[in-house]
């Protein structure tokens, strides 16, 4: 199988992963998306979702799964995804993700009648997706 | 006479040699600092200059850029400008010479700036010359986070886009190595277009999703952002590098010193005694 290109995944801090890989899925804000050589290009924004990865030569059920915060895809020859936080399934830490998870929900609880386009609607939406994709991607995410 | 004067030389042996084991204390701490700053730094840039790049790029190969952004759209009249100077002092050249560059800039416009000033250095100076610092942040830089500087930028985007401001000039210092900073300004905002042939033939079909405007509305703030915080990281390397820099001069400056205090006092002590003997003996000699 020579089909596989690069892939790299970045944060502002650091360079999360550079390797060669098969096929690539990311959430896209219609939807999923997988990615595999050849691949007409594109620049999409990512919805906060779950990034799996399929490296070379790996196995039929072999993936390796993220969470990702939100971002951009930039497919060409080589595929760079830009998000401003990601992390492996295996590094995450639930009990910071549930207390967030709480957290998030009580404010929105508490500001019912709040504006749903409020900052601060959002924003508190946003952790709650955030924490929501982090403890599925940990408990093996949603194509397990 | 010589005894008073040998006082006062060890009064000032004193004061030179306690100024020295501060500066001596502070180049070692500054020199951990720098280590550590610069350790950030190095995988920040790598990273950062990739992503702008990519960013750049797309930037340069799209035709479909919004116009709002790109050089030539609008005049220029009020013009941003973000200096990044360090929160602390003692650390040469550093301050003065972003200052120096900032003032100069803002010399040539003829509109009133907006200042938006990281580290407290740069405020002071900008807010003592009577200039309307616009926003700040004065925590240390190098502890800056991304969303610190995400939460920076988004002001400036919002009056960008209310056509406050034309332009945005990002004024900080640039890391060439620890003996060597150079100040830079760069243009954020308008981007300008380098009409690279290379770049140029290489366009292909690119597919934007959800539309062209939500890509670059999305890729533009990133940008700015990325950039910030680029500066930001890279401007504390240098403040550290300066002060260490500095402080390493001042330590040699007050061995120097105090090499020749200790030679003149003992100078001094010598002729104090000599005076002495002369003395005694001749009180001895007018006895006999």
């Amino acid at each position: 199988m020579a089909n596989s290109f690069r892939l790299e995944v970045m944060t502002p801090s650091k360079l999360f992963y550079r390797g060669e890989v098969e096929l690539v899925i990311v959430t896209t804000l219609d939807g999923d998306e997988g990615y595999m050589a050849g691949h007409i290009w594109g620049c999409k924004l990512l919805e906060v979702g779950e990034l799996w990865i399929k490296e070379k030569d790996a196995g039929k059920d072999d993936w390796r799964v993220a969470a990702v915060a939100g971002g951009f895809i930039d497919a060409k020859d080589s595929v760079v995804i830009y998000t401003d936080a990601v992390e492996w399934s295996e590094d995450i830490d639930m009990e910071r993700v549930l207390s967030e998870k709480a957290k998030a929900e009580d404010w929105i609880a508490a500001h019912k009648d709040a504006d749903e386009q409020s900052e601060e609607m959002q924003n508190a939406k946003l952790i709650l997706a955030k924490a929501e994709t982090r403890s599925n991607v940990a408990e093996g995410g949603k194509r397990h | 006479m010589a005894t008073e004067s040998i006082q006062d030389i060890k009064r000032r042996i004193k004061s030179v040699s306690s100024t020295e084991r501060i500066t001596n204390s502070m180049k070692l701490v500054s020199a951990g600092k720098l280590r550590k700053a610069k350790a950030i730094f190095e995988k920040t840039n790598e990273n950062s200059h990739y992503i702008t790049n990519t960013i750049g790029e797309l930037f340069n190969t799209g035709k479909d850029v919004p116009k709002d952004y790109l050089e030539g759209s609008r005049e220029v009249k009020t013009t941003a400008y973000i200096v990044v100077t360090s929160g602390r002092g003692l650390c040469g050249g550093f301050n003065t010479n972003i200052i120096k560059e900032a003032q100069r800039e803002i010399d040539t416009d003829w509109e009133p700036p907006v200042i938006i000033a990281i580290g407290s250095k740069g405020k002071e100076y900008f807010e003592k010359h009577g200039y309307n610092v616009h926003s700040s942040y004065l925590a240390p830089p190098e502890s800056i986070s991304f969303l610190e500087a995400k939460e920076l930028v988004k002001p400036i985007l919002e009056m960008y886009d209310k056509k406050e401001i034309d332009e945005v000039i990002l004024i900080y210092t640039s890391f060439i190595s620890t003996l060597e900073q150079e100040v830079k300004n760069e243009t954020l905002l308008p981007f300008k277009i380098e009409n690279d042939p290379e770049l140029l033939t290489d366009t292909k079909f690119i597919e934007y999703e959800p539309s062209v405007e939500a890509v670059f509305n999305y890729l533009i703030p990133k940008y700015v952002e990325m950039k910030i915080y680029s500066a930001v990281v890279e401007s504390a390397t240098c403040e550290h590098a300066a002060r260490r820099m500095a402080m390493e001069n001042a330590t040699d400056n007050a061995r120097e010193m105090l090499d020749t205090l200790n030679l003149n006092y003992n100078r001094a002590r010598q002729s104090a005694i000599t005076d002495e003997i002369i003395e005694i003996v001749a009180g001895s000699e007018a006895q006999n």
